[in-house]
């Protein structure tokens, strides 16, 4: 693992000298580009550090109260690519999201055991408004039947808080490490009613729009888990109808990182 | 040459102590008390002591800064350096976790889910995020509201990348030797048993 971190490394100097010429000649896309790859670079080695760490010391990293023990949780991040399937024909589409197991762990990790399981498949989205993609509910819940909790995952804090949405907690000014606030960012539903009745595989996808939703303190930012964000193929969602269906969902990576829950 | 020094020089160092990360130094500093002071040179080697009391002053400040560790100074400020409040990493109900806190940067809005990502890695090593920062308020700047390709937003953006560089040639070691030689293996039973 050292000679691949090496390696990264070794290669992002002259990442970060393109971007520095991108930089120099203000030529936009070029600097773009360039920042991309080289972030993306430097988070791979970070990432081969955290994993590193949350290996050695899973209970510090993914502190989940007992009560929640029957509940399938991801320990990492995963990603998952789901093939979406118009309802009145023509090509499909691929979205890949990654969802985040080090700050929603509960959420993340029923997404990803749906997803493994094949509960995703045919499922159809329910609802597609100006700001929200909504999937119906998996019929097939046999992977992660049980409700999964409000996740909140405020900045600051050293764990997530479960059951109390930000209102009710008195944090109202708060944010959260993952804020709905990119085109993508995936949520998990939950009743209007029981805000700890989330069905692991049922989630909805924020159409972000700046102009609509103010950054870091909208409406669904701590009243709704954001457990991860589409990073390819978000375009989708701006032409998403009801009953477009997922007609597959594939875990790409991290599946080793999800840990049954106990029974 | 001919010099009348009409008052006495006071001479005293001062330390100052910078914490960086966890890592402290001393830097000398030195501050010419000198009430009054008045020299004549009559043949024009104003210069020439001018660079006399700079070599003694440096010598002074040298011979100064072992009096003064940096462990004498952290007890002053009550045991920890102030400039460690600043920083979530350590200090938080669980230090190995804290530093997703940091996710995000606070200065402009970031709506890039990658980015976020990128930016919510829990790793506690402050100079790998500050590297991170770095390559991500390039964009960000970028990125910001009114964006024109006015000049100054370049050149912001191009010191960002000139301390990520910083950051990465200083660290580059201590990154490397971050990551385990061999990925630790967790055990296979533990791990994603699903319902058939």
């Amino acid at each position: 693992m050292q000679a691949r971190a090496s390696e990264l490394l070794t290669a992002l100097r002259p990442q970060l000298a393109t971007l520095d010429n991108a930089i120099k000649e203000q030529d936009y896309p070029a600097t773009a580009a360039a920042q991309f790859e080289a972030a993306e670079n430097f988070a791979a080695v970070r990432e081969l550090m955290v994993a590193n760490a949350a290996a050695k010391a899973p209970e510090k990293f993914f502190p989940v109260p007992s009560e929640y023990d029957a509940l399938p949780r991801l320990q990492g991040r995963a990603r998952v690519a789901l093939t979406m399937k118009p309802k009145a024909g023509g090509p499909t589409s691929t979205l890949v999201a990654t969802v985040d197991g080090y700050h929603a762990p509960l959420a993340a990790g029923a997404f990803v055991t749906q997803a493994a399981a094949g509960a995703l498949d045919g499922l159809p989205i329910g609802y597609a408004e100006e700001l929200i993609v909504g999937m119906n509910q998996p019929k097939n819940t046999a992977a992660a039947p049980l409700p999964v909790p409000l996740e909140l995952y405020y900045r600051g804090d050293g764990e997530p808080t479960y059951g109390v949405d930000q209102d009710n907690d008195g944090r109202g000014s708060a944010t959260q490490v993952l804020p709905f606030q990119a085109f993508g960012a995936l949520g998990l539903s939950h009743p209007d009613e029981d805000i700890d009745g989330g069905v692991g595989g049922q989630f909805f996808f924020v159409k972000y729009d700046q102009g609509l939703m103010p950054p870091g303190r909208n409406t669904l930012d701590g009243a709704y888990t954001c457990f991860g964000y589409t990073v390819e193929g978000s375009d989708f969602l701006k032409t998403a109808k009801p009953g477009d269906t997922i007609s597959k969902a594939t875990v790409l990576s991290g599946l080793e990182n999800v840990k049954a829950g106990k029974k | 040459m001919r010099v009348l020094l009409l008052t006495h020089l006071l001479l005293f160092g001062r330390i100052v102590t910078s914490f960086n990360s966890g890592v402290s130094s001393i830097t000398p500093k030195l501050r010419l008390n000198s009430r009054q002071i008045a020299l004549k040179a009559t043949d024009g080697s104003t210069e020439k002591l001018k660079k006399f009391f700079t070599t003694g002053l440096v010598a002074l400040g040298l011979h100064v800064t072992p009096w003064a560790p940096p462990a004498a100074l952290a007890n002053d400020f009550g045991g920890l350096p102030p400039s460690t409040s600043k920083t979530t990493v350590g200090l938080k109900r669980n230090g190995v976790t804290a530093a997703p806190s940091e996710s995000g940067l606070g200065l402009f809005v970031d709506k890039d889910g990658p980015s976020l990502l990128r930016l919510a890695l829990p790793d506690a090593n402050v100079a790998a995020r500050e590297v991170q920062t770095n390559l991500e308020l390039v964009k960000l700047r970028l990125d910001q509201v009114g964006f024109s390709g006015k000049t100054p937003i370049w050149n912001a953006a191009a010191a960002d990348v000139s301390r990520a560089k910083g950051g990465l040639n200083k660290h580059f070691d201590e990154f490397v030797n971050e990551v385990p030689s061999n990925q630790q293996v967790r055990p296979a039973s533990k791990f994603l048993s699903l319902p058939s």
